[in-house]
């Protein structure tokens, strides 16, 4: 096993304890849940409001921004808490390919869990509105979700204590209120990089109000979400490995 | 004072003095004088005479001619023969050597390369020189040194202006809790960056180059392990870091070298505090590194693993690895190393050779601390002891003051057996040493 293979299977596992698991795990289900006994009784539009809503208001929007900043935060934050810092640090390996198993790790563990959310939503919604794009697009987008705010939330709490209280306070304050209220302040919203990748990917069907509502002035597209990702895991990489070579390791 | 040639033998652990020594070595600089077929030659020193010593290359230049001259007449040397005349010992030699640096004439020469001396001159033997006066500070060969290295939290200064250099074998890093060990050692390995000054590891700067660590394992005196591994994981985690590809291999060695092959499948959450102590042990030397760094590594450890591991340590000693251990426990280091820098307050307070530490440190007396029953009956034979300056009973507990604390070692078990006492406890102060070291830096 390589040394980044190595970080990122023990960074996993000290991320995702069991409890982790089990409270993550029924939150990230939870829109499917909720979907499923919307779906039962209301009719094909209301089954693709509803599958709009619980993918992009309430999963992208909320559930996966939650769970992956407690776990990316986790990543490094929790090696410093844990006195163990030293123990990763002091070995022949660059800080930049320490701080790139480090990302690796966040995106996994965490897309661990809100993979198994987007899954079961995805699942459950292609079964309502008869077509498995819809599950493939919550997927990717997910995947994508995921990354961006592992990117940013990695370095964070690597940077302070907080880092999960300031991630709570971007989600509800400034992704869906300021940025939300704000049309031109879309671009700097980490949630509108996932949702315009879930329209720019979904088959047709969505609730446009609902769409509309959520990805503002952004233009649906899949490409221009992935190439955002892209940079910010790669500014993400070198700041953490610039942190890791300037700083205290303790 | 003779004119002619100064020779300074100065061998102390105290940082106060040996600064004297190597102030007035510096003051030479550029004083050197040759006689040259009754023709007067001022000479320039060039070269470090710092670790030169008594051998200053001499440039005549002029005549384009150099060579070696050996500064030697006077020797300047003290021993502590009590704390408080040793105390005044040093403040006199140290303003003796502030005098000769203002008052002496420039030391003279007559040997130089290729030409005989005349009949009457002193003649440097060069051979039968003095060993080099050293910075005791300074190792031979190091492999690590801190070059005028402070940090500071803040307000708080934690290391203040150090320097000092560690080589093969066990160099014991001693001082009081606070006293900046810790911060000394962590800049040593990479963990802190300097506030000023700069540290390197092998010739590199550790923050600079992650290479180096493929030589150099810590222990660090925080937890530092993932309790949900087993301790064989932990170890062979740190082998995959380190690049090995047989790292289980690697591991068992490791583990069998600290004495842990037994627990090695145990979750380290449910080890003993002695245990994770060796499993720290144990992930750092699995890549048999050549620097070990050792923050009080024997903190928790029970007597029978106490000696398993000065025994691994001193082995690594024996077979050429760099092993700095700090510790706040004098008897600890004592055991491990034979060079010995003791820091207090944040700033170096002495280095150099164990036993002239010791020397100078039981001149105070210690505190020990005895748990007897009866504790009365043993008290009052022990006052009859040269070695013993008081003892103080509470309950079952005797504090004692001693002035040899190896005589007060052999004499407690002897009466305790005549008395039939039993004793439960033996234990040095460690606020005895912490006041012995603050009295080494008060004390300047």
């Amino acid at each position: 096993m390589t040394a980044t293979l190595a970080i990122m299977r023990v960074t996993a596992k000290n991320v995702l304890g069991m409890k982790r698991l089990i409270g993550f795990g029924i939150l990230a289900i939870f829109p499917a849940g909720v979907f499923t006994l919307l779906a039962r009784t209301a009719t094909d539009i209301n089954r693709a409001e509803g599958f709009t809503t619980m993918s992009m208001t309430m999963f992208l929007a909320v559930i996966v921004p939650i769970i992956t900043i407690v776990v990316s935060a986790s990543v490094l934050g929790s090696e410093r808490r844990g006195n163990t810092l030293s123990f990763l640090m002091l070995r022949p390996l660059s800080r930049f390919s320490i701080a790139g198993a480090k990302l690796a790790s966040a995106i996994v563990a965490s897309f661990a869990i809100t993979g198994i959310g987007a899954a079961v939503l995805g699942l459950v919604g292609s079964l309502a509105l008869h077509d498995f794009g819809f599950l493939i697009a919550l997927l990717a987008a997910t995947l994508i979700g995921t990354a961006a705010y592992s990117a940013v939330y990695m370095p964070l709490g690597y940077l302070t204590e907080r880092s999960t209280l300031i991630g709570f306070i971007y989600i509800f304050i400034w992704e869906l209120a300021i940025a939300g209220a704000i049309q031109g302040l879309s671009g700097t919203s980490l949630l509108r990089i996932a949702s315009s990748a879930f329209v720019g990917l979904a088959p047709d069907g969505l609730d446009i109000d609902v769409v509309d509502a959520m990805l503002g002035s952004l233009e649906a597209g899949a490409g221009g979400a992935v190439m955002k990702v892209a940079v910010l895991g790669a500014v993400s990489i070198l700041f953490t490995g610039w942190l890791l070579r300037t700083r205290d390791l303790t | 004072m003779a004119q002619g040639s100064l020779r300074f033998s100065v061998s102390t652990p105290f940082r106060d003095v040996w600064e004297a020594a190597e102030q007035a070595v510096r003051q030479l600089d550029g004083r050197v004088e040759a006689d040259y077929n009754g023709r007067l030659i001022k000479g320039q020193v060039s070269g470090s005479l710092l670790s030169s010593g008594q051998r200053v290359v001499v440039t005549v230049g002029d005549l384009g001619i150099q060579t070696e001259v050996s500064i030697a007449t006077e020797t300047v040397g003290f021993q502590l023969l009590d704390w408080g005349q040793g105390r005044r010992i040093r403040e006199k030699l140290r303003q003796d050597l502030m005098d000769y640096i203002t008052d002496s004439p420039p030391v003279r020469a007559t040997s130089l390369a290729g030409i005989p001396p005349r009949t009457g001159d002193r003649v440097a033997d060069l051979a039968n020189a003095p060993p080099p006066m050293t910075n005791p500070a300074y190792a031979t060969n190091p492999t690590i040194a801190a070059d005028s290295v402070s940090k500071f939290f803040g307000q708080k200064v934690a290391v203040s202006s150090v320097s000092v250099s560690f080589g093969p074998g066990i160099t014991g890093l001693l001082g009081p809790n606070g006293a900046g060990k810790t911060t000394l050692l962590r800049m040593l390995s990479g963990m802190l960056v300097p506030s000023e000054g700069s540290v390197t590891v092998l010739g590199r700067n550790p923050r600079q180059d992650h290479e180096v660590y493929r030589d150099v394992g810590l222990v660090p005196e925080e937890s530092s392990i993932y309790p949900s591994m087993t301790g064989r994981e932990y170890v062979e985690y740190a082998a995959t870091l380190a690049g090995f590809t047989k790292p289980r291999l690697a591991a068992s060695r490791a583990l069998h070298e600290v004495a842990l092959e037994e627990d090695a499948d145990r979750s380290l959450g449910g080890y003993s505090k002695g245990m994770r102590q060796r499993a720290k042990v144990a992930a750092a030397l699995v890549h048999e590194p050549t620097v070990l760094l050792l923050d009080e590594p024997l903190n928790g450890t029970d007597p029978v693993q106490r000696a398993h591991l000065i025994t691994a340590f001193r082995r690594l000693a024996d077979s050429g690895h760099t092993v700095i251990v700090s510790s706040h426990v004098l008897q600890e280091v004592e055991r491990m190393a034979s060079r010995v820098i003791a820091m207090v307050d944040g700033r170096l307070a002495a280095a150099g050779d164990i036993h002239a530490i010791r020397r100078a440190m039981s001149d105070i007396p210690y505190r020990v601390t005895v748990a007897a029953e009866p504790a009365r009956a043993l008290a009052r034979e022990l006052m009859g002891e040269e070695s013993v300056d008081g003892v103080t009973i509470a309950g079952s507990s005797l504090s004692i003051e001693t002035n040899d604390l190896s005589a007060l070692g052999t004499a407690v078990p002897a009466l305790a057996h005549q008395l039939g006492v039993r004793v439960t406890g033996f234990s040095p102060d460690d606020e005895s040493l912490e006041s012995v070291f603050r009295y080494l830096v008060v004390g300047r």
